[in-house]
């Protein structure tokens, strides 16, 4: 039983891996490298599938036969099987869209095997019990991910973004070393399972506790919150899937990570607090900066980093089954935005329809309060307890939009009634959803903290009146929007002391379309 | 100025700029007197005007964009495109080398186009022509301002000046022009070239990508206004008075994206009587950052840099000259491929039925559009069931509306875009023919409030995943509730085309809304009803079932879907005017009022439209529930024809699209309508590739003959055209738009970077409508993607000139000529070709005489 089980549970990376190889043979190449891809996917998906249920299955048994599987490098979680199959679905959807919408482009059989190296060290990654497998399959799903960047290699931007991520990646991988170091000094083992026995037994050390600073640092980093969110913003330079892959199943990894070591965050408070400023930080103002961009797919980008500091701070605030919640509902969500996203033009069209109307100031002022007893109701009605009630009200300030009055339905008392109603029902109806979510059985432990949520409901109230300020009164936050729109300019100081410490050639060799000037030097190639 | 002068007023930069502030200031107050400064603001003028208009997304229609450039020869127009712009006007040479190799031009083309030049008299011969291939063209562009200075020794491990500039300029434009992605927006009614002014003092970020880290602090001496910043550099760079407008071009070709969109709104300000100056802003702006670079440079740099961009541009003219005789190579070549396809249709021509002796009396009158698609539906119609006559017209059908659907606040134009809309129309609640005014009126309100209330339900919930506030928390609540999406863009599903004007009805409504004339009493109505008619030559002989057939395409998640729209309905499907139309002409009063212009409906007449969905080839009707039963029985009855002749189009394009001609009828339009409904298909039909001809002339010229979707066809009778009022419009409207279209894929094909749009798999909306970007920014990027003209193995499409072909007298078409300079610009500077049909075969226009066309079969052919 338990080797069977082990095959099923390697399966998913096995396959993917397998396929990355496979499309690189000739002979497979040059007859249908994506119905291997496709092919193996779907198999893949299977056996996530069967380890979810094989999981599930024997949560009762202690210790899960599952989690002992080639200890002490590998093991199972329910969250990293549930995530590994989400992982796949994303995948193979991306892949499909793929096929068809690279057609005719060269270096298919390239973005093939990139693509299913990604996913199947993803795979490893969320499986992977040791220091050394963890450092190992994240610094290499960074590795594969740069051919997907670069896959236009010719364009500057491109190669601008790589750097960046790479400059990134390796930064990550030289904090998580120096936490593997200072918790196996400590632990007397690389394993991670076994890590959190020690800490349940000895409780924390300063190693243990320095250690955990480290790894929510290099988790922070390749989250691609603020300020190291460029190569992110830039990988529009690549085809479109690529995108959706990246912000739907690769940046979110580090929620997935921060959940798996919840025991040694809850027990740091500086790991917390400081989850808690760059999440919220990265939160507010990329969210911000989003509503400021101009062009679909940057806007997505923005949107994503503000999500991804959204997630984090839910790490930090100790809601660990929210933030987990939080990684699915965002891939599936941001993945079929990113492919929906020439579909603009249109939704456009169909906003102009409805036309555009300013908003009543009085009811920006009274969304909140409403909002705030909608969500606080429901929960009173069906599940008391489910979350703090500082996270209620954020969930008020959040939802309080849906309750935004035009301006032109003044008159209109009817319309308005309609829509306030509307509103009130979308707001209970999301609340319950919510709270189902919430009760999947992730075998997750939250444990809130009460004073951070503090500063979390402030730091949402802030987004909210900002919101608001800059819908009531646009002139006054002119200035701030420059800003924004300038993305506070971290880019451009992280750019610069990026490309001063690793000097680097990001203009690819041969240009397109030069420019020729006057000269002899300057030949046309 | 002298190379001494620009040394020495190099050093005095500062005090220069003062003084020439307060000379601009005082020109001002004076109303500028000062000759220099006007002749600046003519020279700014010029370049501003030498760039067309292009149009947003939702209403993307084709243009040329030499388009103010036709008063000039096309080689001189290549010429300068390549010293201003590094822009290829003609084919590139490698294509032309492929062209030849696959024997898609051969020899006998290649001397008939050296003999057409009178090439011997330039020493030209088949040899050197051969040889020119394998070399370059031999010329470069001319530096600007920004590139001189570009001399860091550094400069290939960043971005160029150049690119840099475009970029910032880009993003720039972005923000001010956008209303529609960005929910947070600048505010205030600043000029374009004051916000830039203001976001660049505030940027701290350009310099970085531009090895200038200082730069921010370089921006003090920025040219306070538009007209600081024109006069500044015209009078700083030392050029010649005459080349001025030249390097202004330029300069306005490195963001020829914007510089489009800018003159796109001129356009529409101009059609609406106004003026817009966002051009000359854009310019402005682009000059000035020629001051913020030079800030950057120390005085010897600068002098050397201004010493070369003398030295290059003081013999401008000669190098345009000298390019231009370099280029006659290519425009042989151009020929040659014209020549090759030329060949073809002449020889197809012939294979027409001619016209009929005997009298017919059709059952079915259908008239479709001019476009190239139309030509397969209409010639596999009418091998199906001769009972059947087709006509081709402009697919507005000669109504020059603007769309409001019912309880919406959108309103759109529904015609060329060379014309400004005049009438509204609107749609109408009527439930059934016998239903009274009143009533529909009634219900007109019920439904415009009911659909008012959806849309704002809609946007209510839009506003969560607008807000970021909101959209953190909505993503956790239904998030999961993506998978369903997720899982369909995997599997394209075969559902008919659904119409985006419909958003919101209640669906038993859907039906009934009819889009109709608004704000138009009786005579109005019958006075366009009469122009249509005439202009469409139908004004006797009516059968008893009319339809009028639009057409429209069908992709999903394709920012350029407009573009495979009708060009004549601005990038709309034709269903609002044919709908209209048939409205109107199915009205008794409009008949009755008819009948005093001497057009005399007969009662059993009815008029239907219906619209021909072009990527599925699928005719659908609308509006036959107003139809009495005898004319719905004949609409029954031309279901079975126009069903297989559906069947037979989709079969002749299925190989095109990579798909099997031999599936079944059901098999194959659902592999169609699945490739249509797919959000990843890059190529969902191939629109318009491959235009090459447009015939003028009665359809009998070309009834039966096979021309592949290859030519836009238009009905003439020049016999009912005594004041040959219909041929001057024919001329100065229609083929101005399939020239734009011809030129739109020419230009697409030959300069893929400045007129296409590059690759839609990196392609970006910006501003919701606005155009794309490829990647993160960069300019705004306008034409056809690479997708819409290449399949990844070969080109679907060829950059051929159009072949007009006329069926008049030489006498009436040269009264055209001589009337519309445009038309004699188009046919005198080779934009395209004009042709018209004798007795015995055909003649071209050229140097004011006409020539008999005498193109017997290549060799290759004839032995094929």
């Amino acid at each position: 039983m338990p080797q069977a089980l082990l095959c099923v549970l390697l399966a998913p990376s096995a396959l993917m891996l397998a396929g990355g190889a496979l499309v690189t043979v000739p002979a497979v190449n040059d007859a249908k490298p994506w119905q291997s891809f496709l092919g193996l996917s779907a198999a893949a998906t299977l056996c996530a599938l069967l380890n979810v249920v094989a999981i599930w299955l024997t949560a009762d048994s202690s210790p899960a036969p599952h989690a002992q599987c080639l200890q002490p490098w590998l093991a199972a979680t329910p969250l990293g099987t549930c995530i590994a199959l989400l992982v796949q679905v994303i995948g193979g959807a991306i892949g499909a869209f793929s096929s068809r919408y690279l057609a005719g482009e060269p270096g298919q059989c390239r973005y093939i095997s990139s693509l299913a190296w990604v996913l199947g060290s993803v795979q490893l990654l969320l499986i992977a019990d040791h220091w050394l497998v963890m450092i190992g399959c994240w610094a290499l799903v960074g590795v594969m991910l740069q051919r997907l960047l670069c896959f236009y290699a010719d364009r500057p931007f491109a190669q601008l973004a790589a750097l960046k991520k790479r400059a990134v990646d390796r930064l990550a991988d030289v904090l998580l070393v120096l936490a593997a170091t200072l918790s196996w000094s400590q632990v007397g083992s690389g394993s991670l399972t076994e890590l959190m026995h020690y800490v349940e037994s000895h409780g924390d050390s300063w190693a243990i506790q320095a250690s955990t600073i480290c790894l929510i640092l290099a988790i922070v980093l390749r989250t691609a919150l603020i300020p190291a969110h460029g190569w992110l913003i830039q990988v529009m330079e690549a085809p479109t899937p690529v995108s959706a892959l990246l912000h739907a199943g690769v940046v979110n990894l580090g929620g997935f990570w921060l959940i798996r070591f919840a025991p040694l965050i809850s027990h740091n408070f500086w790991a917390q607090s400081l989850l808690v400023a760059l999440g919220l930080g990265s939160a507010v103002l990329a969210g911000l900066v989003m509503l400021t961009r101009v062009s679909i797919k940057v806007s997505l980008a923005w949107s994503t980093v503000a999500q991804m500091g959204f997630m984090i701070l839910e790490c930090g605030l100790g809601l660990y089954s929210l933030a987990a919640l939080h990684l699915f509902g965002h891939s599936l969500y941001k993945a079929h935005r990113f492919l929906a996203a020439s579909s603009v033009v249109q939704d456009v069209r169909q906003a102009r329809m409805a036309g555009s109307a300013n908003l009543q100031p009085y009811s920006l002022v009274l969304a909140p309060i409403v909002a705030v007893a909608v969500v606080v109701l429901t929960l009173a009605e069906c599940h008391p307890g489910a979350w703090p009630w500082w996270w209620s009200s954020m969930l008020g300030f959040a939802w309080a939009s849906f309750l935004w009055m035009p301006m032109q339905s003044a008159f209109d008392a009817w319309h308005c009634a309609k829509l306030l109603a509307v509103g009130i029902v979308t707001i209970a109806g999301l609340t319950g959803a919510a709270l189902l979510g919430h009760l999947l059985p992730l075998d997750i432990q939250d444990h809130p903290n009460a004073g951070l949520g503090m500063v979390a409901l402030f730091g949402m109230a802030l987004l909210y009146l900002s919101q608001a300020t800059l819908l009531s009164a646009p002139t006054v936050v002119e200035g701030w929007r420059r800003w924004s729109y300038a993305g506070y300019y971290v880019d451009e100081r992280f750019t610069r002391l990026v490309l001063l410490w690793w000097p680097n050639r990001w203009m690819p060799k041969v240009r397109v379309r030069p420019y020729v000037a006057l000269g002899p030097t300057q030949e046309q190639s | 100025m002298s190379r001494a002068t620009a040394t020495a007023s190099s050093s005095t930069i500062q005090s220069d700029r003062t003084s020439m502030q307060t000379m601009i200031g005082r020109a001002l107050a004076r109303e500028s007197v000062d000759p220099i400064s006007v002749k600046i603001d003519r020279a700014c003028e010029a370049a501003c005007r030498a760039i067309a208009p292009a149009w947003p997304l939702d209403r993307s229609i084709a243009v040329n964009p030499h388009w103010f450039r036709i008063g000039m020869p096309i080689r001189r127009v290549a010429a300068r495109m390549a010293l201003l712009g590094d822009i290829h006007v003609f084919p590139s040479r490698r294509y032309v080398k492929q062209a030849w190799t696959s024997a898609q031009v051969g020899p006998a083309d290649l001397e008939a186009a050296l003999s057409l030049h009178d090439a011997g008299a330039n020493g030209l011969s088949v040899a050197s022509c051969l040889d020119a291939l394998d070399k370059d063209l031999g010329f470069h562009c001319l530096p600007l301002l920004i590139d001189v200075l570009d001399t860091d020794p550094l400069k290939d491990t960043r971005l160029s000046w150049r690119q840099a500039i475009t970029h910032q300029v880009s993003q720039t434009c972005a923000a001010y022009f956008d209303h529609a992605q960005a929910d947070w927006r600048p505010q205030g009614n600043q000029s374009l070239y004051a916000f830039w002014l203001d976001t660049i003092q505030h940027d701290h970020g350009i310099g970085t990508l531009m090895g200038l880290p200082k730069l921010g602090k370089q921006l003090s001496n920025l040219p306070r206004t538009r007209q600081d910043a024109e006069q500044w550099v015209m009078k700083r760079l030392g050029l010649p008075e005459d080349v001025w407008a030249d390097y202004l071009e330029a300069v306005l070709l490195t963001i020829n994206g914007w510089a489009s969109w800018c003159a796109y709104l001129r356009w529409q300000a101009e059609l609406a009587g106004q003026s817009d100056e966002h051009i000359r802003d854009l310019l402005a702006i682009r000059l000035a950052w020629g001051v913020i670079v030079l800030e950057s440079r120390d005085d010897r740099e600068t002098a050397l840099a201004f010493a070369r961009l003398q030295k290059a541009w003081g013999d401008a003219h000669r190098q345009i000259t000298a390019a231009e005789s370099a280029l006659r190579v290519d425009e042989v070549w151009q020929s040659a491929l014209d020549l090759a396809y030329q060949r073809r249709l002449v020889q197809h021509l012939a294979y027409a039925e001619g016209p009929s002796l005997a009298p017919v009396t059709y059952d079915v009158q259908a008239a479709f559009c001019i476009d190239v698609r139309s030509e397969r539906l209409r010639r596999a119609l009418e091998a199906v069931w001769p009972a059947v006559q087709t006509m081709g017209v402009a697919g507005f059908f000669g109504l020059p509306i603007s769309y409001a659907p019912l309880g919406t606040e959108l309103k759109r134009p529904q015609l060329p875009g060379l014309l400004a809309p005049s009438v509204e129309v609107t749609d109408e609640i009527i439930l059934s023919a016998s239903t009274r005014q009143s009533a529909g009126r009634k219900a007109d309100q019920k439904v415009a409030r009911a659909r008012r209330d959806r849309l704002a339900f809609a946007t209510q919930w839009q506003s969560g995943t607008r807000w970021p506030g909101a959209a953190f928390s909505l993503v956790e609540a239904v998030g999961l509730g993506y998978l369903g999406k997720l899982f369909s863009w995997t599997k394209p599903g075969g559902q008919p085309r659904a119409n985006a004007d419909l958003t919101g009805l209640p669906s038993r409504y859907r039906r009934l809304a009819r889009p109709t004339l608004v704000g138009l009493g009786t005579e109005d109505k019958v006075a366009i009803a009469g122009k249509v008619l005439h202009a469409m030559g139908l004004e006797q002989d009516f059968a008893p079932l009319v339809l009028l057939v639009g057409h429209g395409s069908q992709s999903t998640n394709n920012a350029h879907a407009a573009a495979l729209d009708c060009g004549a309905c601005c990038g709309q499907t034709g269903e609002v005017n044919a709908r209209s139309l048939a409205r109107l002409l199915n009205e008794p009063a409009v008949r009755t009022g008819l009948q005093v212009h001497g057009i005399a409906i007969p009662a059993q007449t009815w008029f239907v439209a219906a619209l021909h969905n072009t990527t599925t080839d699928e005719v659908e009707g609308f509006d036959l529930d107003l139809l009495p039963e005898a004319a719905q029985r004949t609409w029954a009855r031309l279901q079975g024809p126009l069903a297989h002749a559906c069947d037979q189009v989709r079969r002749e394009r299925a190989p095109q699209l990579g798909l099997d001609p031999r599936l079944s009828c059901a098999a194959l339009t659902n592999a169609l309508r699945t490739r249509a409904n797919d959000g990843a298909q890059t190529r969902p039909e191939w629109g318009l590739a491959g235009n090459a001809a447009f015939l003028i002339a009665p359809r009998t010229r070309s009834r039966g003959v096979v021309l592949d979707g290859r030519c836009f066809l238009h009905d003439y009778d020049w016999t009912q055209d005594g004041d040959g009022s219909v041929l001057e419009l024919l001329l100065t409207a229609p083929m101005l738009v399939t020239h734009w279209i011809n030129w739109q894929y020419h230009a697409s094909m030959c300069d893929p970077t400045h007129f296409g749009s590059g690759n839609k798999v990196l392609h970006n909306v910006v501003g919701g409508n606005l155009g794309v970007f490829e990647g993160n920014g960069g300019d705004l990027r306008i034409g056809l993607a690479r997708q819409s003209l290449h399949d990844g193995e070969a080109w679907q499409h060829e950059p051929l000139r159009l072949t007009v072909v006329i069926d008049a007298p030489a006498a009436a078409i040269e009264v055209v000529i001589h009337k519309h300079e445009v038309v004699r610009q188009l046919v005198g500077n080779g934009w395209l070709h004009l042709w018209r049909f004798t007795s015995a075969g055909f003649e071209r226009y050229a140097d004011g005489t006409w020539r008999p066309v005498s193109l017997p079969p290549s060799g290759v052919e004839a032995a094929a």
